[in-house]
């Protein structure tokens, strides 16, 4: 590969492009994902009414699910990881409900929605501005699959070998943040960055899907702006 | 959810045998009121653990399942189906943590890992938070007491069983040899050999055979050694013996130490060294066998996280600690197990070093901040407990290691001189004094047990010599009935009652430390910057929040309550190895 280009900073040479010859010369996109992160001071948080989990416990949450499926089958989840970033490292915005719940923004699509138009619908939901002002959301890569076989809280990144019908699919989705935004935060939750040091290794306090997180992002080559 | 009224146990299943399989299974036999079937998984990865639960619609139906489904085949494997007691629960429980829990397809030679169980950790996974201590050597090997394999694995690679089926069966192999490489082959097969999948899971093999080498002559039975497909499933011995113990695979040695009294393995026999190692032996040449049942990897508590990767470097050969392979259990493994003793690779080596490391530094700080408050009693306790766990540990003999139990044992000195000076505190060693402080399940747990073995101790003393054997599940092997021997008894009842209390403790303070880490953490720099931000903006909303916190107050309640669910479970998931059923 002759003309390789040093970046100043790393060792990694700065003109990707030298890296494609395999391919027929069609760029392949997931080989060199690039994803901008800008700093978390660039985005303004509002607030705004209340936003009431749909189940009011625990066992109100499995027995509405149990009847759903009944009805329409296997539930489909969708969240979406918004990261910015704060001295060179990725941050993943969470909604934090009460001391110890954190969750991702999303929820539940409805029958036969599509994924990324059900979520787009659930951030404008949560997190969408209400001044009037046009919100896009650049919903920009899968980034996760979780499966839940019983109508327990146990989820896991595959569908072990004895289920056949799962009854939750949960997908994660990176959503790529324009340089500058608001976003209105729902009073019943704060807002919180987690910086992806504060998830590794951590399913204790965040849960696996979310203490995974660093793993699953660490394929992507984030640019900090 | 299937009804609860006419209920079935269904096992001896591979674990990718599924809900249609069990559904279309009970159905062929002209059952027509099959309402449910719920598997038993472990909580750490959700994989099956080989056994069912059925709903069926009536009385008849109960019948013609339980006679007749046993003759149907699943995957190769014949279905063990019962009714719906805790003792066909335990059985069916403790085969599953025998089940070795094959690496993922080895091709790689064997090495498998370390010890120990990695991965499948047999017992049902308590995956346990890594933290939990990760010298996964140690579980093979638990120095002494462990006594739950026995025999067991003595076989484990290895086709020990009878004619070994696999051939190689390494007679002539060094008991443990270093990965256990050769023997390995024969496994594939699992079948027999034995450990193959040990403890739960891991190794590719054997499925089958597990259970038998466990018996001297034990039948080799079911699942025919013949390299029975079906790999995993090691039938529980369930069958032929009831009271074989059930496979004991590599139990989870991981678990502990001390042997694991409360398992609810059967008489054992000598205690097994080593069990645990047949899984790796088993595991890596398995090659051969196809559906290798995977290692689970997380599977294993003490180890830490990382699965073995399919083959690819073995986290240390573990030398097979005991897995006395060849030969078939016919002859007491026990005894070669013990005699052998498996050299320190150094990846353990620093796993275990790197342990008591993390076991001292915490205790010591946790002892500080309880002497601070006054509290010394437990202070003085953690650290006992720690110094001990380090000494027990299989690197104690280490400069590092004495260097650790020194520095604690100087904080120790120094907080006995503080109590004495103030009060007079009891300091009595029971745990019970600050149980308050431990985990609620886990108290009880504890408590209810060592009350149960105290009781046991007391009836042994009146009763029966010949009862006496019955009861102990402990490593004693002699046959001498003096008074000394009870001595010896008790005595190795206090080591093991002390060695689960501090494994207890241990996890419990890897859990608070963390845990108090974290929170600290997450206050000062998550919530900070961002909180600053929403507040600032919101200061006219300080009103409404207040009337929406007490709304939120009530769900903080039910999702800690939630998280706390799943916390207990993955604890209760491990525990549920210690607790009797």
């Amino acid at each position: 590969m002759a003309s390789q280009k040093r970046s100043g900073t790393t060792g990694w040479p700065k003109d990707q492009n030298s890296y494609e010859p395999t391919y027929n010369g069609n760029t392949n996109m997931t080989l060199h994902r690039t994803i901008s992160l800008y700093p978390l001071t660039n985005y303004t948080f509002g607030t705004k009414e209340p936003l009431f989990e749909k189940d009011p416990s625990v066992p109100a949450r499995f027995q509405r699910m149990r009847d759903e499926f009944d009805k329409i089958g296997m539930r489909r989840s969708v969240e979406a990881v918004l990261l910015v970033h704060e001295h060179g490292l990725p941050h993943v915005l969470l909604l934090q409900l009460g001391t110890t719940f954190f969750k991702l923004p999303g929820g539940e699509l409805k029958a036969g929605e599509d994924e990324v138009k059900g979520l787009k619908r659930l951030l404008t939901e949560t997190l969408g501005r209400q001044d009037g002002v046009k919100q896009e959301w650049i919903i920009e890569d899968i980034i996760g699959n979780w499966w839940r076989p019983n109508f327990e809280p146990p989820q896991y990144p595959y569908i072990p070998s004895h289920i056949t019908k799962p009854k939750e699919h949960k997908k994660l989705f990176l959503v790529q943040l324009g340089e500058k935004a608001l976003f209105a935060v729902p009073k019943n939750y704060k807002l919180v960055a987690a910086p992806l040091f504060e998830l590794y290794d951590n399913s204790q306090g965040y849960g696996p899907i979310i203490s995974s997180l660093p793993q699953a992002l660490c394929r992507f080559n984030f640019t900090y702006m | 959810m299937g009804g609860k009224k006419f209920q079935l146990y269904v096992g001896n299943l591979t674990w990718w045998t599924t809900d249609n399989d069990i559904a279309n299974a009970v159905q062929s036999l002209g059952v027509g009121d099959f309402l449910d079937v719920k598997f038993f998984e472990n909580r750490a990865n959700g994989q099956s653990k080989g056994y069912c639960a059925i709903s069926l619609g009536s009385e008849t139906s109960m019948r013609i399942v339980l006679d007749k489904l046993q003759r149907k085949e699943i995957h190769g494997m014949n279905p063990i189906v019962t009714h719906t007691n805790k003792q066909a629960l335990s059985q069916f429980e403790a085969a599953s943590k025998t089940r070795a829990t094959p690496q993922p397809h080895q091709n790689v030679p064997h090495h498998q890992p370390r010890g120990g169980m990695m991965g499948p950790g047999g017992p049902g996974g308590p995956r346990l938070p890594p933290p939990r201590l990760p010298p996964p050597g140690l579980d093979h090997r638990p120095p002494g007491p462990h006594g739950i394999h026995g025999p067991i694995h003595g076989p484990p690679h290895g086709p020990p069983h009878p004619g070994g089926p696999h051939g190689h069966h390494p007679p002539g192999l060094p008991p443990h040899g270093p990965h256990q490489g050769p023997p390995h082959r024969p496994p594939p097969h699992n079948m027999g050999g034995g450990f193959g999948p040990g403890p739960g899971h891991r190794g590719p093999p054997p499925p089958g055979h597990m259970p038998r080498p466990m018996h001297p002559g034990g039948p080799p039975p079911p699942p025919g050694p013949g390299g029975a497909p079906p790999p995993r499933g090691p039938p529980m011995a369930m069958g032929p013996p009831p009271h074989v113990p059930p496979p004991r695979g590599p139990p989870p040695s991981m678990d502990h130490r001390g042997g694991p009294p409360p398992r609810p393995d059967f008489l054992q026999g000598p205690p097994p060294h080593g069990a645990p190692p047949p899984n790796h032996s088993g595991v890596p040449p398995h090659s051969v066998a196809p559906p290798a049942p995977h290692v689970n990897p997380a599977f294993f508590p003490p180890q830490s996280a990382p699965p073995p990767t399919v083959s690819s470097a073995p986290p240390t050969h573990y030398p097979p600690p005991s897995h006395n392979p060849s030969s078939s259990m016919a002859y007491s493994p026990s005894d070669r197990r013990l005699d052998i003793p498996p050299p320190i690779p150094e990846a353990e080596f620093e796993d275990i070093m790197n342990r008591n490391r993390t076991v001292s530094s915490s205790a010591i700080a946790r002892a500080v901040a309880d002497a601070s408050s006054g509290e010394y009693a437990s202070a003085i306790e953690t650290l006992v407990t720690a110094i001990s766990l380090i000494k027990q540990s299989k690197v104690a003999h280490d400069e590092r290691c004495k260097i650790l139990i020194s520095s604690l044992q100087d904080t120790l000195h120094g907080i006995e001189a503080k109590s004495y000076g103030n009060k007079r505190r009891e300091r009595s060693r029971t745990p019970r004094s600050s149980r308050h402080r431990r985990e609620r399940s886990r108290s009880r747990d504890y408590r209810s047990r060592s009350h149960s073995r105290d009781r046991d101790y007391e009836r042994l003393r009146d009763k029966d010599r010949d009862r006496e054997r019955d009861y102990e599940r402990s490593y004693s092997r002699e046959r001498d009935y003096d008074r000394g021997r009870d001595r010896d008894r008790d005595r190795d009842r206090d080591r093991e009652r002390e060695r689960e209390r501090d494994r207890e403790r241990e996890r419990y303070y890897e859990d608070r430390y963390r845990e108090r880490e974290r929170r600290e953490r997450i206050d000062e720099r998550v919530v900070a910057p961002v909180r600053e931000r929403v507040e600032e903006r919101s200061s006219r909303d300080e009103v409404v929040r207040d009337r929406d916190r007490e709304r939120e107050r009530e769900r903080d309640r039910d999702r800690e309550r939630e998280r706390e669910v799943r916390t207990r479970d993955e604890r209760e998931s491990s525990s549920h190895r210690s607790s009797r059923h």
